[in-house]
């Protein structure tokens, strides 16, 4: 499944692999993502905004294509 | 030059701008606004770091040196050329030390380019207060350079800092980075994750805990908006509250300063060019600075808490509907005050496109210098009414502005082709309270750098002013009609007359390029109000209410002045805000096609509310 569909709060994933331009997976990995990284749903930003992902020490607001690009699977 | 150079790079809220601050204190060449730093600094080492002189460059945020915006495209090249000439370079790379894992990749990359570095870990408090213990030695030979932490409150590890970059400052600079692969991006981030897995202490994340608790609340469905309304309601009525005594003092502190230049010689030509030509005008510069000064003041203050990247997480949502991001937050709130410190912080932005629509509807957000003109004619039209109705009045120009705005974004997201490049991928900073004084310099700055860009601009055109309405020299109870400003109006009325104005309304409308607010005292000049600056205001009411045009029809109605105040809300009227489109867009198209839309659009909406009222 990707990112984005994470929907319980507090529920945490794993990172298996990335999809996308290469320019957003870049991106992505430099704002810390990356494989076997672990994260966890937040929760949503009002006004069906960006979605809030922790992972280890950063907070990272993503829109919902931008999570797409990322599969996870849940842990 | 024969000094060195200390070029400070970082991922954004790394805490660059603050060990910036330290280095150079408050004397600081460049320009830096809110939001971001959006363009490279310059300033002096401070004597007491180290006797030797030292330049030192700060450059925007940038997450690697693969850059991605404007504004990381700014960094790259203020990395490989300095802006000032130098003998000896060295890199300082600001690395967050809860953040290690991913900061530590922009120093990998600043190192893989062959340049000297040196690494400034921050946050290093945050970390001590937990308990948690960096294995410095481990950092140091993993990247073959000096890790000198610092607490960025209190300056410790500042002087450490310095002579580690001295020593490992030298004549080589940096080789052009090959991208690298996502083999390469994962294979390398393997490496920091194991440094900073061994560093840092899982207690790291207590220090989120507090942050998250918050994020609770300030991002909450229904909280969250109310506060987002609540914050920005108070940021607006500070501006527009705390700076009006200010602004007065300013105002009077000119006009006492024109009649004392006026006195040194009555009558003459100098002592009027002093008082009119070049103090009124400096006036006119430095009105607004009370309100800019409190805008970026709430503005450093949103955004050292940490509160900013909420706000602009919030805003994301609808503003990607007008094509736009949430990253155009801070420019749109910006251009409450002023449109040029506003264009120039949309570098932040990745795409070409959010940042082209987000430029072009900057001038739509009701700035500052049209304050004055709205005070009067909103004067006008509310005479003797109690004060909840202008004030109403002036939020529904506010709000109008805003939506004007919007339905001008969604038109142009409509009509230009879809950019594939939009991110908006925000880094929440964890909640921290600034340090007083360190955002009060910041804000200094800031303002300063507004004068000293806007300044000269309004200046220059306030004195072109004053040589149109004084030459030729004539009779001086005809001087106005006969001067080559008059001339022109004249020659203009057949425009502005569909408006309900007349020529010399039309010679104010002119004159408010140089600067919005100009119209006001230009309308003084040409309906020759006269008394002291107390009841300018007053005097200027009382003789529009009986000025009338040459067949005895009064020039100032209900529906002309509805007319004005439209056309003021949407009119380009502004030259430096034209300068700095070209500048910041690239384009003179873009520029000339935004002067000529918005100021044909604002004439023909105020013909029709005119002929219609």
């Amino acid at each position: 499944m990707t990112l984005n569909k994470l929907s319980a709060k507090n529920a945490k994933a794993i990172v298996t692999s990335f999809q996308g331009s290469t320019e957003m997976v870049e991106r992505l990995t430099e704002m810390g993502l990356h494989l076997n990284q672990s994260i966890e749903f937040l929760g949503q930003a009002p006004l069906g905004g960006p979605k809030l992902f922790k992972l280890s020490t950063i907070v990272l607001a993503l829109r919902a294509n931008e999570a797409e690009c990322v599969q996870v699977e849940l842990v | 030059m024969n000094k060195k150079i200390f070029t400070l790079v970082g991922s954004p809220n790394s805490g660059k701008t603050t060990l910036y601050n330290w280095l150079t204190g408050s004397h600081s060449k460049a320009v830096n606004y809110p939001g971001s730093t959006v363009e490279v600094q310059i300033g002096d080492l401070k004597d007491h770091w180290s006797k030797e002189a030292v330049h030192v460059q700060d450059t925007p945020g940038t997450y690697s040196l693969f850059p991605k915006s404007a504004d990381e495209e700014v960094a790259l090249k203020a990395l490989y050329k300095p802006a000032v000439e130098s003998a000896e370079r060295v890199v300082v790379v600001v690395v967050d030390s809860t953040q290690l894992e991913r900061h530590l990749l922009l120093a990998m990359q600043v190192k893989a380019a062959a340049f000297p570095l040196v690494v400034a870990l921050t946050m290093h408090d945050l970390l001590e207060k937990n308990k948690v213990r960096l294995n410095l030695r481990e950092l140091e030979q993993f990247l073959g350079c000096a890790v000198v932490p610092i607490d960025g409150r209190f300056g410790k590890g500042i002087p450490e800092l310095v002579q580690s970059a001295l020593k490992a400052a030298s004549k080589k600079s940096g080789v052009p980075l090959k991208h690298w692969t996502p083999e390469q991006f994962t294979e390398n981030q393997k490496l920091t994750a194991r440094l900073a897995g061994q560093t840092v202490d899982a207690n790291v994340e207590k220090v989120f805990l507090n942050t998250e608790r918050l994020d609770a609340i300030l991002l909450h469905p229904i909280f969250g908006i109310f506060l987002f309304v609540a914050v920005m309601s108070t940021l607006f009525i500070s501006i527009f509250t705390w700076s009006g005594p200010l602004m007065d003092l300013i105002d009077s502190g000119f006009s006492q300063l024109a009649e004392i230049a006026e006195s040194l010689g009555p009558g003459t030509l100098w002592a009027n060019f002093l008082s009119q030509g070049v103090v009124a005008s400096l006036g006119a510069v430095l009105i607004f600075v009370p309100q800019i000064f409190i805008l970026f003041l709430g503005l450093g203050f949103l955004e050292a808490t940490g509160y900013l990247a909420r706000a602009a997480t919030l805003i994301d949502r609808p503003f990607s509907k007008l094509g736009m991001s949430g990253r155009s937050f801070v420019p749109v709130l910006s251009g409450f005050a002023c449109a040029v410190p506003a264009m120039m912080a949309t570098r932040n932005l990745s795409s070409a496109r959010d940042r082209w629509i987000t430029n072009f509807i900057l001038p739509l957000m009701q700035c500052s210098a049209r304050l004055p003109v709205f005070a009067l004619l909103l004067g006008f039209l509310f005479k003797g009414e109690p004060g909840w109705k202008p004030g109403l009045a002036m939020a529904a120009i506010y709000f109008g502005g805003l939506l004007i705005g919007a339905i001008a974004a969604a038109v142009v997201h409509r009509i230009i082709p879809d950019d594939k490049k939009s991110f908006f991928m925000m880094e929440l900073p964890i909640y921290r309270l600034p340090r007083p004084t360190v955002l009060l310099r910041q804000c200094i700055r800031r303002t300063l750098a507004y004068v000293r860009r806007a300044g000269p601009i309004i200046f220059v055109f306030a004195v072109l002013l004053w040589l149109g309405v004084t030459f030729p020299q004539t009779n001086p109870e005809t001087q106005l009609e006969n001067s080559y400003m008059g001339q022109a109006g004249q020659v203009l009325e057949p425009i502005f007359k569909p408006m309900g104005v007349d020529w010399r309304v039309g010679v104010g409308l002119i004159s408010a390029f140089a600067a919005r607010e100009v119209f006001v005292s230009n309308l003084a000049v040409m309906f020759k109000v006269t008394g002291d600056e107390d009841s300018l205001q007053e005097g200027l009411l009382e003789t529009m209410k009986s000025a009338t045009f040459p067949d005895g029809s009064p020039i100032f109605t209900v529906g002309s002045v509805i007319a004005l105040i439209v056309f003021f809300m949407i009119a380009l009227q502004c030259m430096s805000t034209v300068a700095i489109a070209v500048k910041e867009s690239g384009s003179w198209k873009f520029a000339m096609s935004q002067l000529v839309i918005f100021n044909l659009v604002a004439y023909v909406l105020a013909v029709v509310i005119f002929q219609l009222i």
